[in-house]
């Protein structure tokens, strides 16, 4: 039977590896994925992942349990990205693909989708990922925090330090933005339903 | 716009008290704008769903050392020591191989160092021993070893040295399945190295070999244009003495024809 997360902290700050471990396994995904979405860089994404869960397992005697192992994680994370945005002094970038695979595509084709329809799918994420690349660091946050990693406006508003009307208004802005962005490079609602 | 932003945020992601969903359900009841604005952003968030990160193999694990905390080494240093390691041992030992020709393999009767051109031998340790005993098969082509025991514990030392510094520094790791080299695989990249170090020298014995070959032929058939220059002239001088001895004939039987006169 899996065990939750403070269950295999307290395991860990008794010195437990193979628990902590295991709290590795289950969040380096949705961790890689938070930094990925903020830098934009493949590599860059992994080193920083590597680095928050190693701060993490040094720092994790004195994780009191306040907000919840994932909320903290998320934060080192985001001060990880932050920190190299600022030293690298650069905006996110959109990694796009040298070309699109049909090969490999037809292999992640729905069985009631056809390979032109997963071919505009892709090319449709590759559009969403430049026009979020274009947000403040502050609204692309927001919107990836809520969207690609369900946290609630107060979870969010918790992890920015900011207050929770801040959040909200950052996620109208940047929605709106992204929203324009895609607009101005054809893509509509129409597109999805074709 | 109606100032009612947060709401309509809220409302988008369904974290709106009741009374506050009611509210703005009633406003968007009678604001066309407001309602085509909710409409936008569910459709931005529709196409926000298509933007899927990679999916690298990620595999990270923490590997537990000493408790001293690791040194302020960059990131990529720090968590790759069995990189560095393997890199140094593979140009000390690609070096020493360079040198002396040795062959290394490990195995479970331990470190087996050979040296010489007798490295296309596949025996294993225990063959080795078996040989030693029952009589060693030998290269009789192959030139006396040419590694000093001294350079190689030398040689030992300096890995042990790096190996043990390297341990220090990284007290504890983050690796990846991909950033961590097992064992077997560190060994078969220096095995790799040292045969490509010895592929090396063979090759350029070849060379050697082949450019000998050349100055032979070169040689051989300087040789022959000079017999077959020594046959000509001979052969002219031996024409010379036949016209000289036809002449002389031929005076002979002229003054033979006189006399019978």
């Amino acid at each position: 039977m899996p065990s939750s997360d403070e269950e295999l902290v307290t395991l860990s700050q008794g010195g437990d590896l193979d628990s902590f471990n295991q709290l590795v396994l289950r969040w380096e995904r949705p961790i890689y994925a938070l930094a990925y979405r903020v830098i934009g860089r493949e590599e860059e994404a992994r080193d920083v992942a590597q680095e928050t869960f190693l701060r993490a397992f040094r720092a994790i005697k004195g994780f009191k349990g306040q907000a919840k192992f994932s909320s903290w994680l998320y934060r080192i994370t985001l001060n990880l990205c932050r920190d190299w945005i600022r030293k690298e002094r650069r905006a996110p970038v959109s990694q796009a693909p040298e070309g699109i695979d049909i090969i490999e595509l037809a292999g992640e084709a729905t069985p009631s989708e056809s390979i032109e329809d997963l071919v505009g799918r892709k090319q449709l994420g590759l559009a969403v990922s430049k026009a979020m690349a274009l947000l403040p660091e502050e609204q692309r946050t927001a919107i990836i925090l809520k969207e690609y990693h369900g946290l609630t406006f107060q979870e969010i508003a918790d992890l920015l330090d900011c207050p929770l009307s801040t959040v909200k208004t950052r996620l109208y802005q940047g929605l709106t933005v992204v929203r324009k962005q895609l607009e101005s490079a054809g893509v509509d609602g129409a597109a999805l339903r074709r | 716009m109606c100032e009612s932003k947060e709401l309509i945020v809220g409302f988008l992601y369904d974290e709106l008290t009741s009374g506050e969903r009611k509210e703005l359900q009633a406003h968007l009841a009678a604001c066309s704008e407001c309602s085509v604005e909710l409409e936008g952003l569910r459709s931005t968030r529709t196409h926000l769903a298509l933007w899927s990160p990679p999916l690298p193999d990620l595999g990270f694990r923490v590997i537990s050392g000493s408790s001293a905390p690791a040194p302020a080494l960059p990131r990529r240093t720090r968590l790759a020591p069995i990189f560095a390691f393997a890199a140094a041992a593979v140009v000390v030992l690609a070096a020493a191989a360079a040198i002396a020709n040795v062959e290394i393999r490990y195995g479970s009767e331990g470190l087996l160092v050979r040296t010489g051109w007798a490295g296309q031998s596949p025996l294993a340790p225990a063959q080795a021993q078996g040989n030693a005993s029952g009589g060693e098969v030998r290269n009789v082509n192959a030139p006396a070893p040419a590694t000093d025991p001294a350079a190689l514990a030398e040689l030992d030392r300096r890995l042990r040295t790096i190996e043990v510094s390297m341990t220090r520094e990284s007290s504890v790791q983050l690796a990846s399945s991909q950033a961590r080299m097992p064992d077997a695989e560190l060994l078969r990249q220096v095995r790799q190295m040292l045969s490509d170090a010895q592929s090396q020298q063979k090759t350029a014995f070849a060379h050697q070999i082949l450019q000998v070959v050349r100055d032979v032929q070169q040689q051989h058939a300087s040789d022959i244009a000079l017999v077959q220059q020594g046959l000509d002239q001979y052969q002219g001088m031996t024409n010379a003495e036949i016209a000289q001895s036809r002449d002389m004939f031929n005076q002979w039987i002229r003054a033979a024809a006189r006399q019978e006169k």
